[in-house]
C-alpha cells in the first residue's frame, strides 16, 4: 500500500476541497488542485509556481474566468473529476521514477504537468508558464534542496490512529552526492588546465 | 514542525481523513497496477 503522502501533500487535498467550496463548484479537479498547490505555500510545489510568477489571486481569478462561479458553495461530498484522480495517478508515478518513496507536493505538482489537458494546464499556459519549464523548475528545487522537509516525512503515515509507530523512513535523495562528485570533477578539470597551460607555457 | 502553520496543516488533515483517504485510494490502485 503507497500511503506515504506527507503532510503537506494531504493538506494539498483539504485545501483542493476548500478551493472548490469557495468557487462554487461541486467538485475537485486539476484547477482546484492547482490553487491547493500555490495556497500550501511552504511545499516545494508552491516554491517552483512563485517562482515561476504564479500568484494564488491571479489564478484564482484565471479559474473564475474559464469555469465561473458556483451559485452557492456546494454541502456534503465532493467526489475528485476523473482528470484530478488522473493527476494523483502520475503524481505517484513521478515519485516513483524520481526514487521518491514518498509523494510530496512536488510529485502532485509535476502530475498536473504530465496530464497537460486540464484546466490548471490551460490556467499555467495562459498566465505565461512553459510546462517543461515547469517540471524542471521543480526538479532543480528538488536537487538543490539541502535538506528533506523532514516534519513532513515524519508524519507520513496512514491516517489511522491505530497504526503503528513502525513507519520506516529512508532518505530521500537530496543532490548531495551529485554536488559531491560535481565538485571532484570540477577539481580535476582545474588541475588538467592548470598542467596544460604549464605545458603550453614551456 | 512546531510552528503554528504545521499545527494548522495537522489539524486539517485530522478534520478531513475521509477526503484524504480518498485520494490515497486512487494512488493505490494506481500503485497495484503498476507494471
Amino acid at each position: 500500500m503507497f500511503e506515504r503522502f506527507t503532510d503537506r501533500a494531504r493538506r494539498v487535498v483539504v485545501l483542493a476541497q476548500e478551493e472548490a467550496r469557495m468557487l462554487g463548484h461541486n467538485y475537485i479537479g486539476t484547477e482546484h488542485l492547482l490553487l491547493a498547490l500555490i495556497h500550501e505555500d511552504r511545499g516545494v510545489a508552491a516554491r517552483a509556481l512563485t517562482e515561476l510568477g504564479i500568484s494564488l489571486a491571479a489564478t484564482r481569478q484565471a479559474v473564475e474566468d474559464i469555469i465561473g462561479r458556483g451559485t452557492q458553495a456546494p454541502s456534503g461530498h465532493i467526489p475528485f473529476t476523473p482528470r484530478a484522480k488522473k493527476v494523483l495517478e502520475l503524481s505517484l508515478r513521478e515519485a516513483l521514477q524520481l526514487g521518491s518513496d514518498y509523494i510530496g507536493t512536488e510529485h502532485i505538482l509535476l502530475g498536473l504537468i504530465r496530464e497537460g489537458d486540464g484546466v490548471a494546464a490551460q490556467v499555467l499556459v495562459a498566465s505565461g508558464v512553459d510546462l517543461n519549464r515547469a517540471r524542471q523548475q521543480v526538479i532543480q528545487l528538488l536537487h538543490g534542496r539541502r535538506e528533506p522537509d523532514a516534519p513532513a516525512f515524519v508524519s507520513a503515515r496512514p491516517l489511522s490512529v491505530s497504526a503503528p509507530p513502525t513507519f520506516s523512513v529512508s532518505a530521500p535523495p537530496t543532490g548531495d552526492d551529485l554536488v559531491g562528485k560535481l565538485t571532484s570533477f570540477a577539481a580535476r578539470l582545474s588541475a588538467i588546465e592548470l598542467r596544460l597551460r604549464e605545458s603550453g607555457g614551456r | 514542525m512546531s510552528s503554528d502553520h504545521e499545527a494548522e496543516i495537522r489539524a486539517s488533515v485530522a478534520a478531513h481523513a475521509d477526503l484524504i483517504w480518498a485520494a490515497i485510494a486512487v494512488i493505490n490502485v494506481a500503485y497495484a497496477r503498476r507494471p
